[in-house]
């Protein structure tokens, strides 16, 4: 039987593909939450990482420009709570007021703010406020710490 | 202008449909005029698409802002070329370069084959136009670029200055001309099996069009790396984003579908496993374009947002299960010439390769889909970041690297380990003296230690394979050293070729372990006047400026660099303020050589004279573009024809062991 030794090969590297995925997959899960769930789930104090979306308050963007370090909230559309976060690294360009932000990191219930180790920002268009498709296709500008 | 692009898109879809229909019926009935006349309305199709592209192109450049596509895309004031390269810088209009590359390759495609390929191409002028009408669909009823506002904009949105560089010029045309080039095999793959023609006719055919793709994909993935290295300014070039894997992942499966053709080609082996790489292929190339213009992933909007969502989705279910439906047709005429003998065999090395790629290529869609599946399974989006790719493909890759090296020590069939031992000694020695080296220079980790000497050996089994051939070439026509080695190599191109990209993937190797496992960054905020070092640069900060320029602001700061108090030249990170978009722009500086790139990003100032500065030391980047260079200019060697092996004939060798010995 020659084709048995290949098939037993073959099931060995599908194998080993499958063990490395699953200890990639245990290391670096995030998990995607909005304002409020994250809100929430800071009341269990968990220190897995996970990644918040929502928008950048206005006006509430304050920059430590010579330790790269910025402190903002983040909200969500149709609820009024916020996020504060602070973040330190490299600030991508597209990030300001009202911009569509992802960030990932932990939320510190002690300090009451979500630590960013990635910030990640689109930028607000125009024309979305009259309901159209986004311009912007790029992929979304990136920092990381 | 507007109307002729619309009524270009609906005859276009016309036409394909007709075309199709007749190209089907035409094949059945093996009715010429019908065939004919399908062939001909790929290349009115063709016409169609290049009359709507020239219109878009037209209103771009007439700033028509009643036009929806050009208010949100372009602007009065920016460069007539950013105003050209406007066309592909939105969803719309990147859709409809698709579709223009798609009737210029099946244009191609029709031309090409008058006169070859007779019994499959009916099928495959089908399926090509059946292509065509899902773009042109599209086009028509979702994303139509032709779309007119009820008002006239003084101005234009103007075009993110993230585009306005000469990178994303040609980045996504080449990176489309890889997608599309892939739309051709698989038209072929199919006309091979629906006509039942399933020699390796069609894989004559098709082995060229997938190295073209290939080129064009390996050029295009280096083109998006570049932009995000110097555009973005985080210090890297890949951050295993979905939309760079969706360029990655078509990429993976070409490389291997190149590979085992060869065994398909001269063996006879693995039909069914390339007509399913082929199929795989292409359907990544659509979901490529799908994830890279619907954001479905990186995209915070839930998947049903997109009008696209829903057209691909059905495209890509049709196409797949049409793939296989002719696969599955087929099979039982689909086995093998031959059966595989032992693992210590090209052929088995063949295998194990393609087993690899299309591992990585699994690894990178479980972990650029992960959020879609789980929010389906469990509800909750998780996504995996960037240590997920690297831990699983890091051993892969190795294995690959190292597999390059084996394959042409072993002989096809049925090594002897005698043999085996032979030819691998001096590759291995050379591997191991790689890896004192690097030691020597400082290198502790045992992961860049491994892949140092994989690198090495490679490299030598590589260059040992010219130098076995030139000799063996030497002794028989007694002609110099160089001559019987670049006699050899142009006899042989596709043999020789494969060597040189595989050179250069070595030195891509080399490239990405040197910058992800030996970068450093840091951190500095200093007055003017002052100094600071990181790694062997020592940078002092002379001052900071402002300047206007016509359409944006830019702050500027002077480094300079010194080398033991000499000056070594200055560096100028900025930043632009663009008066359109408000957006600030990182202009990153590097100082490049070939060990290593300072990068220099300007991040933050204040009043004082006093500003942040976010340095990388990236080592070896340079050897990244570098290989991938040599990668691109091996694939071209390869299409060229081989030099008529005259010789060869001559000393009693037929042309077909020649053949034989292009591994």
């Amino acid at each position: 039987m020659p084709h048995l030794k290949f098939i037993v090969a073959g099931g060995f590297i599908l194998t080993s593909i499958t063990y490395l995925m699953f200890s990639g997959f245990s290391d670096s899960m995030v998990y995607y939450h909005t304002v409020s769930e994250a809100l929430e789930l800071a009341q269990e104090n968990s220190d897995k990482g996970i990644r918040v979306s929502g928008y950048v308050s206005s006006g509430t963007i304050e920059r430590d420009q010579s330790a790269s370090r910025v402190d903002f909230l983040v909200y969500e559309r149709d609820s009024d709570q916020t996020l504060p976060v602070v973040y330190q690294g490299i600030i991508p360009d597209t990030f300001k007021d009202d911009a569509e932000v992802v960030v990932e990191g932990n939320y510190r219930p002690e300090e009451g703010v979500f630590h960013a180790n990635v910030l990640l920002a689109k930028c607000p268009s125009k024309y979305e406020a009259m309901g159209d498709e986004h311009p912007e296709d790029m992929p979304m500008a990136e920092g990381t710490d | 202008m507007v109307d002729l692009g619309h009524y270009c898109l609906i005859a276009s879809l016309l036409v394909c449909f007709y075309g199709m229909g007749v190209s089907v019926w035409g094949g059945i009935q093996n009715h010429l005029p019908s065939i004919r006349s399908g062939e001909n309305s790929v290349i009115a199709n063709f016409v169609f698409v290049v009359v709507a592209s020239i219109c878009l192109w037209y209103l771009l450049l007439t700033d028509q802002f009643q036009v929806e596509y050009v208010a949100g895309y372009s602007a009065a004031d920016i460069p007539d070329r950013f105003k050209f390269t406007a066309f592909w810088g939105g969803q719309k209009g990147s859709l409809l370069l698709w579709t223009l590359v798609l009737s210029f390759f099946s244009f191609v495609l029709v031309v090409q084959n008058r006169k070859r390929n007779r019994d499959l191409m009916p099928y495959a002028t089908a399926v090509v136009l059946g292509i065509n009408v899902f773009f042109v669909l599209v086009l028509n009823f979702a994303t139509n670029p032709f779309e007119v506002m009820d008002f006239i904009p003084a101005d234009g949105q103007g075009l993110n200055p993230l585009l306005q560089n000469w990178y994303m010029i040609i980045h996504p045309p080449t990176l489309f001309l890889g997608y599309v080039g892939l739309a051709i095999p698989f038209a072929l793959a199919m006309g091979a099996l629906i006509s039942g023609r399933l020699d390796t006719s069609w894989v004559r055919s098709t082995r060229r069009w997938a190295l073209v793709a290939w080129i064009f994909l390996t050029f295009g993935l280096t083109l998006g790396g570049r932009w995000a290295y110097e555009e973005l300014g985080w210090g890297g070039y890949w951050a295993w984003d979905p939309v760079e894997n969706a360029s990655l992942m078509p990429w993976l499966i070409t490389t291997a579908f190149i590979h085992s053709v060869m065994i398909t080609e001269k063996k006879g082996m693995l039909k069914i496993w390339n007509f399913t790489l082929i199929l795989l292929a292409f359907e990544l190339s659509i979901f490529g374009t799908f994830i890279t213009r619907s954001g479905v992933i990186s995209s915070v909007h839930s998947f049903a947002l997109s009008n696209l969502g829903p057209f691909f989705v059905v495209f890509l279910a049709i196409s797949t299960l049409f793939g296989l439906f002719w696969i599955f047709y087929r099979s039982s005429e689909l086995h093998s010439e031959q059966r595989m003998r032992s693992f210590l065999s090209r052929e088995a090395t063949f295998l194990l390769n393609n087993l690899l790629f299309v591992g990585i290529c699994f690894t990178v869609f479980c972990g650029t889909v992960f959020p879609i599946l789980s929010e389906w399974a469990t509800g909750e989006k998780i996504s995996v970041s960037i240590p997920f790719f690297n831990t699983a493909n890091m051993p892969l890759g190795l294995a690959l690297l190292i597999l390059t090296g084996i394959c042409p020590l072993i002989a096809w069939r049925k090594a002897s380990w005698k043999n085996f031992q032979r030819n691998f000694v001096i590759p291995l020695g050379v591997g191991l003296m790689t890896g004192v080296a690097v030691l020597m220079l400082g290198v502790r980790d045992i992961v860049p230690l491994v892949f140092f000497c994989a690198c090495g050996f490679v490299t030598m089994t590589v260059g040992y394979e010219f130098f076995k051939g030139a000799r063996a070439r030497q002794t028989i026509r007694s002609s110099r050293f160089v001559t019987a080695l670049a006699d050899l190599t142009l006899m042989n191109k596709r043999r020789y070729g494969g060597f040189i990209i595989h050179v250069g993937a070595v030195v891509v190797f080399a490239g990405i372990i040197g910058s992800s496992f030996f970068k450093s960054e840091e951190l500095f905020t200093v007055a003017a006047g002052e100094e600071f070092t990181l790694g062997d640069y020592t940078l002092r900060f002379l001052d900071i400026t402002s300047r206007n320029d016509p359409e944006k602001d830019v702050v500027s700061a002077r480094l300079e660099i010194l080398d033991s108090g000499v000056s070594q030249g200055q560096l100028t990170p900025e930043k632009h303020f663009h008066h359109k978009s408000e957006q600030p722009m990182t202009e990153v500086k590097i100082h490049s050589t070939l060990m290593e790139d300072l990068y220099v990003v300007l991040s933050g100032w204040d009043d004082q004279q006093r500003a942040t500065f976010h340095v990388f030391i990236n080592p070896l980047v340079m050897w990244l573009w570098i290989g991938i260079g040599i990668m691109c200019l091996g694939g071209v060697f390869v299409l060229f024809p081989n030099k008529k092996p005259g010789p060869a004939v001559a000393l009693g060798i037929s042309e077909e062991e020649v053949q034989d010995e292009a591994a």
